[in-house]
C-alpha cells in the first residue's frame, strides 16, 4: 500500500465544488485547502506505483484541475507494511 | 496501534508534510504529527532521477532502505513539486527483478555466446572480460574496443570512463546514449557561440510574453517546466503560448496558437520568419551590427547512412542510396536555389561540419525563396486545414516574434535535435533570436531542453563523447589534446587523435566485425537505436563480446554475452548537471542489493588488470592520417612515461585514478555525515574517490568558462545546486552578458566568448572565395541554412509518416519506469496513434490491433485514435517505452551528418489490419 500527497490547484472560487469532486474518486482524500489560491492538498492511497499514476492522471482530467503534482510520495516494500 | 489506525495516522501525515512542503497554511499541530511518523526516519537532499530539468527532492531512508520521497520546497527548479515519474525514484530501486549478480552466458562450465545466462562470481566475469578485451585490443588495437554510456552517467562515471578509455586504452569509441538525444544541439552551440549549453534558465519562464515550442511536448516531457509555463500564463494573461509541432498534443491544450506542420518543414517555417523580421525591418541592427556575423556551410552533406548497400536489406537499399545522391524535389529546388529533378551528389558528406563567413546580401538571397506563400503550402502539415488559415498562423507567429516590446523564449527537445538537419534547425532558432537581440538576457533566449538527468553535466561537460575531450576541448585539436595531457600527467602523444565511432558508429562497427568488444553502462542502446534488426544481429551472430552493466534486466541485457548488476542512483554517491547549467550532488543513501556494484567500481577494478607498458606502446590505428603522427599507428609513449616517473608494470588504476594527488582526498569525510560509500568499500581503499575525481575533473574547466565550485560546496545545507561558471562562490544567471558573466568585461554588452570556430574563410551562398581566415573573437553567427527534405518520405507503398517520441507516464525505454514489479502484471503497452480516417480507409476502429511495416521491418500495435495526441492524416506516432514491441525495429537510422544524431521522428511506414 503507498501513500502520495498531491498538490490540486483549481480556480479559487471553486475550490469547494472541487474539493467535494476530488473526495468522490478512490482513494482520495482531500486533507488542506488554501481558498485563498485554489490549493488543496489531496493524499491517495493506492496499492500500486501503476495506481498511483491512473489516479494522478484522473485527478488531472477533472473538471478544473489546472494543475496535479506530486509532492509526497511514501511507499511500501514488496512483502512489508508501510 | 492497529495497522488501520496507523494507515489513517500515516495519511494525515503525508497531509501535513505535503502542505508544509508546498507552502500551504498548517498549524503547528498538524506539522508536529507529521513530524511523529516519520520518527527514526532521516532526510537528506537528491536529485531525480529522471529528465533533463533537474528537479530537487528529499529522500527518506529508514533501517537501510528508502521509504519515501518528496519534492524539495528549497529547489528553485521545483519548488517542492514532482512530476509523475516522481512516484519512482525511491520505488524503482526495489523491483522484484533487479539484477543482484554477473550473470554470463555458459556452456560446460565456460564461456560460450551460444550458451544460456547463468549466475558468475564477480571474479569469473572480470577475468572472462579482460580475457575477451585483451583478445579484440590485440586484434583489431584501440579502434576495436568500444563503451556505449549516457546521459545518465553521474559526473564521475563519466570522468572515469572517459578516462580510461581515452588515456588508459587510447581509445576514442565512447560515446553516450546522449548522442541520440541532443548532439544535435551541441553542435549548434558550438558552431554558433564556440562554446556548448544554453545561455539562458529556467527563471526566465516567469519573465516571458512569448513562449514558442519547436518540436518539444513539454507537456508530457518535462511536466515541471511545463506548470512553470501554466502559472506564468494564469498571473500575466497576455502571455501567449505556441505549439509548434507534426500532431496535436498535450501541450496544445495550454497554447494559443498551434501549428501543426509537415515533418523537416520547421526548417523553411524559420527562415520565412527570419525574411519576414528583414521585411519588417524589425531586426536589432545595433545588436546585430556588433555582435554577430552571418555564416552559411555545404547543403550536399548526404543523411549519416552507410555509403554501401553491403548491410542493406533489400527493400532499404532505395533509401540508402540516396546517401550518395540525391533528386531534389520542387521544394527543394527552390528552397535550395536549383532545379527541380536535379541530381546532387553528396559531396560534402564527410565534411558537412566546413562553414563560411557570407555577407548580408548573401543572407538575405538565401531568404529569398522563404516567402509566405511557399512556405505556407510547404509545411502545412494538417490536410484538412485550410490554407489561409494556416498562412495566418504563420504571420501571427512572424508578429510574435518580430514584436520588440515581447520577452520572448523558445524551446526546444527532440523535435529539432532528432532531424536529419538537426544542427541547422538549432542554428535556424539561434539566427531568429540573434536577429533580434533578444539571447541570454531575462526573458529572451533560445533554449535547448534536455531529456536526461546529466545530458549537460557528463556527457557534454566531461565529455563522453567520441570526439570530445573535457570543457567543450576535442581530439583532433593538438593544443587541446596537449592541455589534456597536461592535466592527466600523460606522455606526449598518449591521447588518440582520430575521433572515435559516435554510437550508430560503433553500433554499424559490431555489424561489420571492426569493433569486437563492447561494454554499455547506464543505457539500453539495443532497444533505443533506430533499425535495431541489424544490431540484434550484429550483437548474436558475429564473433564480440558484449558487456551490459544495469540494474535491471533489459532488451541490451538480453542481446549480451555478460550482465554486470549496477548500484542504482541513490545506492551510490554522485553530481547530475541539468539544462540550466545547474550541477547538483547527492550522497549514497542505502547499499545496492545482494553483489550490485557501482559502475565506478567496476570501471577501476578493470583498469586494475592492464599495465601501463601495455596499454602505451605502440598500437595499430587504421586510418589514422594527421600531422605529428605517423599514418596508421599510435607511437610508443613508455619512453616518455618512464620519464614522468610512470612504472611499466603500474596499472592503469594506480597510474589514472589512484594517484598520489587523489590518494589526499580521504574517506571516510565529513561531508558524508555518516553515510557509506559502496565504490570506497568495495575497492578496499581509503581515499574519497567520487570527490577525488571530481576535483581532478573540475581543474578543466576552472578558469575556462566552465568554472564548478568545489565538491563539498554542492553539499552544504543551503546549496541546491549551482548554474556554472561559479567564480568567487556565486553562479552566473546568464552567460555572454555584461553585468551576469563574471567572464564578459565592463563596457562589451555581450561577449560571445567561446573560442572553437572563431576564425572562418568567406565566400557565397554556394562556396568559399576567400580561403583566408577571417578571425571573429567574441562574436555569434547567424547561419543560412536551407530547407531540405527528409530522405525518406511516404509513398505508395509505405504511404503514411511515422514519428515516435516518449509519454509521460514512461521514460525512455522505460527500463526503469516498466520495472517495478507490479506494473508488469498489467503491463500498458505502446499504442499507435492514427487519424480516425486513416484507420477507417483500412478498415481499422479504435483498439483494433494492426500491423505497421517499414521498410527495416514490422510489428504489431493496437490501434489508438483518440486519446492525448490527435494525428493529422498521413501521420501515425507511437511511444518507444515498450520493450515488447521495439518500435525502433521500424525507424530509420539516418542521421544528422554535422551531429551525428539520429532522426527517430520521420521514417516511411504502412499500417494495415493483422
Amino acid at each position: 500500500m503507498n501513500l502520495s500527497g498531491i498538490l490540486v490547484v483549481v480556480p479559487p472560487e471553486r475550490l469547494d465544488a472541487c474539493a467535494a469532486d476530488l473526495g468522490t474518486l478512490p482513494g482520495v482524500e482531500v486533507h488542506h485547502t488554501d481558498p485563498a489560491t485554489g490549493r488543496l492538498i489531496v493524499v491517495q492511497e493506492a496499492a500500486d506505483v501503476e495506481a498511483e499514476m491512473a489516479g494522478l492522471l484522473a485527478i488531472k482530467a477533472r473538471p478544473h484541475v489546472r494543475a496535479a503534482d506530486l509532492v509526497y510520495h511514501h511507499f511500501a516494500i514488496e512483502g512489508e507494511e508501510p | 496501534m492497529t495497522s488501520l489506525r496507523r494507515r489513517e495516522f500515516l495519511k494525515s501525515s503525508v497531509a501535513a508534510a505535503s502542505a508544509a512542503t508546498v507552502g500551504l497554511p498548517v498549524s503547528q499541530a498538524v506539522l508536529a504529527q507529521a513530524k511523529a511518523a516519520e520518527a527514526g526516519w532521516q532526510w537528506d537532499k537528491a536529485v531525480c532521477r529522471f529528465c533533463g530539468t533537474g528537479c530537487g527532492i528529499q529522500v527518506a531512508t529508514a533501517g537501510g532502505k528508502v521509504v519515501a520521497t518528496k519534492g524539495d520546497p528549497d529547489a528553485p527548479v521545483n519548488r517542492g513539486l514532482n512530476c509523475i515519474k516522481g512516484y519512482f525514484n525511491g520505488k524503482i530501486l526495489y523491483g522484484a527483478d533487479r539484477l543482484t549478480r554477473p550473470l554470463m552466458r555458459m556452456k560446460d562450465g565456460k564461456f560460450d555466446k551460444k550458451g544460456a545466462f547463468v549466475p558468475v562470481t564477480w571474479q569469473q566475469a572480470m577475468d572472462e572480460m579482460e580475457r575477451q578485451f585483451r583478445k579484440a585490443y590485440a586484434e583489431k588495437g584501440p579502434a576495436g574496443v568500444a563503451i556505449i554510456g549516457s546521459g545518465q552517467y553521474t559526473i564521475q562515471e563519466g570522468y572515469v570512463a572517459a578516462k580510461l578509455m581515452k588515456a588508459g586504452f587510447r581509445s576514442n569509441n565512447i560515446d553516450p546514449n546522449a548522442r541520440h538525444c541532443m548532439a544535435s544541439a551541441v553542435a549548434a552551440f558550438m558552431q554558433t557561440f564556440g562554446i556548448d549549453e544554453p545561455a539562458n534558465v529556467y527563471d526566465d519562464i516567469e519573465l516571458a510574453d512569448t513562449i514558442v515550442l519547436w518540436g518539444a511536448n513539454m507537456a508530457e516531457n518535462h511536466p515541471i517546466l511545463w506548470s512553470r509555463i501554466t502559472d506564468r500564463k494564469l498571473a500575466a494573461k497576455a502571455t501567449q503560448v505556441v505549439n509548434l509541432t507534426t500532431y496535436r498534443n498535450m501541450s496544445s491544450d495550454l497554447a494559443d496558437l498551434e501549428i501543426v506542420m509537415t515533418p523537416s518543414s520547421d526548417l523553411a517555417i524559420q527562415n520565412y520568419l527570419a525574411r519576414e523580421l528583414l521585411a519588417r525591418n524589425a531586426v536589432n541592427w545595433d545588436f546585430v551590427k556588433k555582435h554577430c556575423v552571418f555564416a552559411t556551410g555545404p547543403a550536399d552533406i548526404g543523411y549519416g547512412m552507410r555509403p554501401t548497400s553491403r548491410f542493406a536489406l533489400d527493400a532499404e537499399k532505395d533509401t540508402q542510396a540516396k546517401e550518395l545522391e540525391v533528386t531534389l524535389s520542387k521544394a527543394e529546388a527552390i528552397a535550395q536555389r536549383r532545379n527541380p529533378g536535379e541530381k546532387v551528389a553528396q559531396k560534402n558528406r564527410t565534411s558537412a561540419g566546413r562553414h563560411w563567413l557570407i555577407s548580408l546580401e548573401e543572407f538575405k538571397r538565401g531568404l529569398e525563396p522563404y516567402t509566405l506563400d511557399f512556405v505556407a503550402e510547404l509545411a502545412k502539415g494538417d490536410p484538412d486545414e485550410p490554407l489561409e488559415k494556416f498562412k495566418a498562423k504563420l504571420v501571427r507567429l512572424a508578429d510574435l516574434y518580430a514584436d520588440s516590446k515581447r520577452n520572448t523564449m523558445s524551446f526546444w527537445t527532440m523535435g529539432f535535435n532528432q532531424h536529419q538537419r538537426g544542427v541547422w534547425v538549432n542554428e535556424q532558432n539561434y539566427m531568429i533570436h540573434l536577429l533580434k537581440g533578444k539571447h541570454g538576457t531575462p526573458g529572451n533566449g533560445a533554449f535547448s531542453l534536455t531529456g536526461q538527468p546529466s545530458a549537460c553535466g557528463t556527457a557534454r561537460e566531461v565529455g563522453t563523447f567520441s570526439h570530445r575531450l573535457p570543457a567543450d576541448m576535442v581530439v583532433d585539436n593538438p593544443a587541446h589534446r596537449a592541455l589534456t595531457e597536461k592535466t592527466w600527467k600523460l606522455p606526449a602523444k598518449t591521447l588518440n587523435p582520430k575521433p572515435g565511432s559516435d554510437i550508430m558508429g560503433i553500433l554499424r562497427d559490431l555489424e561489420d566485425g571492426s569493433v569486437k568488444f563492447l561494454w554499455v553502462q547506464v543505457t539500453n542502446p539495443f532497444q533505443s537505436s533506430p533499425n535495431a534488426n541489424h544490431w540484434f544481429k550484429a550483437a548474436r551472430e558475429m564473433d564480440n563480446f558484449i558487456v551490459v552493466a544495469d540494474c535491471y534486466p533489459t532488451v541490451s541485457g538480453k542481446v549480451a554475452d555478460l550482465v554486470l548488476p549496477a548500484a542504482m542512483m541513490f545506492e551510490k554517491w554522485g553530481a547530475y548537471g541539468n539544462a540550466e547549467r545547474r550541477t547538483q550532488m547527492w550522497r549514497q543513501q542505502v547499499e545496492a542489493p545482494g553483489e550490485a556494484r557501482t559502475d565506478v567500481w567496476m570501471m577501476l577494478e578493470f583498469a586494475k588488470r592492464f599495465k601501463v607498458g601495455e596499454v602505451w606502446g605502440e598500437k595499430p590505428l587504421p586510418g589514422l592520417k594527421t600531422d605529428g603522427f605517423e599514418d596508421g599507428k599510435l607511437p610508443d609513449v613508455v619512453e616518455g612515461a618512464k620519464a614522468m616517473g610512470y612504472k611499466p608494470e603500474q596499472s592503469l588504476y594506480e597510474a589514472l585514478f589512484a594517484t598520489p594527488e587523489n590518494r589526499k582526498f580521504a574517506w571516510p569525510d565529513p561531508v558524508a555525515k555518516g553515510k557509506a560509500n559502496g565504490t570506497v568499500k568495495a575497492l578496499g581503499e581509503n581515499w574519497f574517490v567520487e570527490k577525488a575525481l571530481f576535483e581532478e575533473y573540475a581543474q578543466f574547466g576552472r578558469g575556462h568558462h566552465h568554472d564548478l565550485a568545489e565538491f563539498d560546496v554542492y553539499y552544504r545545507d543551503d546549496v541546491r545546486g549551482l548554474r556554472w561558471p561559479v567564480i568567487n562562490g556565486k553562479e552566473t544567471k546568464y552567460r555572454f552578458v555584461e553585468g551576469h558573466d563574471p567572464y564578459v568585461k565592463a563596457g562589451e554588452g555581450f561577449n560571445f566568448y567561446g573560442g572553437a570556430f572563431k576564425a572562418l574563410p568567406t565566400g557565397t551562398l554556394d562556396d568559399v572565395t576567400e580561403p583566408k581566415p577571417t578571425p571573429l573573437a567574441g562574436k555569434a553567427k547567424i547561419f543560412f541554412r536551407p530547407y531540405a527534405a527528409p530522405v525518406e518520405q511516404p509513398d505508395a507503398n509505405y504511404d503514411l509518416w511515422f514519428c515516435t517520441g516518449r509519454i509521460i507516464e514512461h521514460w525512455h525505454t522505460g527500463s526503469m519506469t516498466r520495472r517495478v514489479a507490479e506494473l508488469n502484471r498489467a503491463a500498458p503497452s505502446a499504442v499507435l496513434y492514427m487519424n480516425p480516417a486513416d484507420a477507417e480507409k483500412r478498415g481499422l476502429k479504435r483498439n483494433d490491433t494492426a500491423w505497421i511495416e517499414s521498410r527495416r521491418g514490422k510489428i504489431r500495435m493496437v490501434v489508438e485514435t483518440k486519446g492525448r495526441n490527435t494525428m493529422p492524416r498521413g501521420t501515425v506516432f507511437a511511444a518507444f517505452f515498450d520493450e515488447s514491441l521495439l518500435v525502433n525495429k521500424l525507424v530509420l537510422d539516418a542521421i544528422d551528418p554535422i551531429s551525428r544524431e539520429t532522426d527517430f521522428k520521420k521514417c516511411a511506414a504502412k499500417v494495415y489490419k493483422a
